[in-house]
Order: C-alpha cells, then sequence, then structure tokens
C-alpha cells in the first residue's frame, strides 16, 4: 500500500489517476470532500504556527525557522533542504523530510535540486530521520506513478526497501494517529491512552 | 543484491495520455530526456533500446542496462510532453527475459 503525501488539486479524475498509478490514498493540500478512497488533509506553513492539521508542513528554506519549528514540535514535516543539526533533531522529534517530485520535474536547475535533494537524503539516512517521497502534483498530469516515485528514491540515495518505505511507513503512523485523535485517544507526542489489559 | 554489469532488463510502460501515440513520437520524446537527465555518456552506458514489436495502445518495451534501471525510470517519469500533449509515463514492470514478457502480454 502506498501513499501520494502531497497532492494540490483533487477530483473525480485525479481519484481514479491515483489508483491506476499504484496508490491507496493521498494527502490533499487543498480542498477536497470524498469518501471510499483514504485522504488526509495536509497544510503547508511558512513559518512557525499554532495552527494544527493532519499534516502540517513547513515550507521554508530559513534554517532559524527550521529549528524553532522542530524545537517547538509543531509541524510533520518539512519540505525543504535541510542540513546537519536541524536533521538530527528531526530525527529525535520524529519529524519527516519530505520530497517531493515536483521541485525536480518543474525546475529550471535540475542539476542543482537532485544535488541539494541527495545531501538532505543522505543526512536523514545517517540520522535515521523518516523521509516522505511525494509526487507534490499541482494539477493531474504532474502525478507520477509509485514505481516512478520508488525509482526516484533509489536515485537519490536508498536502496529499493528504504524508497518502498518512504511511500508508506511514516504516511501510516500519521494515518494511526489521526485515528487516535478521532477517537479521542490521543494526547500529545508519545502519550496515548490504551484500553485493555 | 549485485547485478551484474551489462546484463539487460526490459522495462514495460504505458504512456496516459488523451492521445494515441505512434512509436516514433514516443521513442523520441524518451530518449530525448533520457539524453538530458543521464547526460550523452550516461545515456550510452544505459543502452536504452526500444523494442517496435511491442509497441501497441500506448504501451511499449524498453531494453536497459540493468543497473541503470532506476535512473531510466526518472527519466521516463521527468518526460512531461509528447508532441505538446500532456502525458504520464508510468513503468508497469521490470522483466529480466523477453520470453517473460511475451508469456505474460
Amino acid at each position: 500500500m502506498f501513499y501520494d503525501f502531497w497532492v494540490e488539486n483533487y477530483n473525480e479524475e485525479t481519484k481514479k489517476l491515483l489508483k491506476k498509478l499504484g496508490f491507496s490514498g493521498a494527502c490533499v493540500f487543498g480542498e477536497a470532500e470524498d469518501k471510499g478512497f483514504i485522504l488526509i488533509k495536509g497544510k503547508s506553513i511558512k513559518s512557525k504556527t499554532n495552527e494544527t492539521a493532519e499534516f502540517l508542513v513547513l515550507e521554508n528554506r530559513d534554517e532559524k525557522i527550521q529549528r524553532a519549528a522542530i524545537k517547538n514540535n509543531s509541524v510533520d514535516g518539512i519540505r525543504s533542504f535541510v542540513n546537519y543539526p536541524a536533521i538530527k533533531e528531526m530525527a529525535e522529534r520524529k519529524i519527516a523530510l519530505v520530497i517531493c517530485f515536483n521541485d525536480l520535474l518543474n525546475s529550471s536547475d535540475t542539476k542543482k535540486i537532485l544535488y541539494l535533494m541527495k545531501k538532505s537524503v543522505t543526512l536523514a539516512k545517517k540520522y535515521k530521520t523518516p523521509i516522505v517521497i511525494a509526487s507534490g502534483a499541482k494539477n493531474n498530469w504532474e502525478l507520477r506513478s509509485a514505481s516512478e516515485l520508488i525509482g526516484f528514491g533509489e536515485v537519490l540515495g536508498l536502496n529499493a526497501e528504504e524508497a518502498k518505505k518512504a511511500l508508506n511507513w511514516f504516511q501510516e503512523k500519521i494515518m494511526e494517529r489521526n485515528k487516535l485523535k478521532s477517537e479521542g485517544k490521543y494526547i500529545g507526542p508519545g502519550v496515548i491512552i490504551k484500553h485493555g489489559s | 543484491m549485485a547485478v551484474k554489469p551489462n546484463r539487460k532488463r526490459y522495462i514495460l510502460f504505458e504512456i496516459i495520455s488523451n492521445k494515441a501515440f505512434e512509436i516514433n513520437m514516443a521513442e523520441r520524446a524518451i530518449l530525448d530526456s533520457s539524453l538530458k537527465f543521464l547526460g550523452e555518456f550516461g545515456a550510452s552506458e544505459a543502452k536504452i533500446t526500444f523494442l517496435p514489436e511491442f509497441w501497441g495502445e500506448n504501451k511499449g518495451v524498453l531494453s536497459v542496462n540493468a543497473i541503470y534501471v532506476p535512473k531510466v525510470k526518472l527519466a521516463l517519469a521527468l518526460t512531461k510532453k509528447i508532441s505538446g500533449h500532456d502525458v504520464i509515463i508510468r513503468s508497469i514492470k521490470v522483466f529480466g527475459t523477453i520470453r517473460k514478457i511475451k508469456s505474460e502480454h
């Protein structure tokens, strides 16, 4: 089961395409209402705030803002290139590094973007920071299949297993957390109410 | 697992679009995208070859050097347009022998 955790435009056609491309769920950053297909509502922010969402992602290259958001534990992921001290703190707080294929697809300087992505992924691998690979599609034609995103992960320096994990492991944790939140069993990071023996 | 160099793999791919394409149009676009992404040296090492006998209904087979499979997949994903039409190229499966493609498709 793979999930595309960054889709900006969602409609009936997107749903059909996502299913065809091998995804069983998506995180939509925009308007979406659908039943029968696992959907998470995401939100991207530019600076540290007290906002909440099912999947909250910081989009800012400023290291000070990144570190403040990580220290505050206020985001679930960072969609940017992250350097050493920040990436270690992300690993400690289980904040994911979000890599969007769209950044590469629409960049004017492919080699520079690829170099920065590789650098971030190498550091994330070293410090065991969760990695999320997504299409980052702004329209239906920017969607890419799970197989291609796995290949993308492999080019960035992950092995096949790690690349597959980047398409489902962290995403499942987020969905599990949202389920617990809706049931009122989630208190905070690392604190949940368990019933039974 | 280590892969022996120069061993071939066959990528079965599909072009998702509103239009049906001729093989030469698809071939041109994919080879251009591969050349842009891999460079001339990389493209020659990857040994990308179209197998025309498998082309039909916007589906085709590419033969590539085994160690270049992820890179060629990424080059396929980086193809945005074919003859001015928006496309999504998805690789369906990677095969080790032509016989297996014939038996499964």
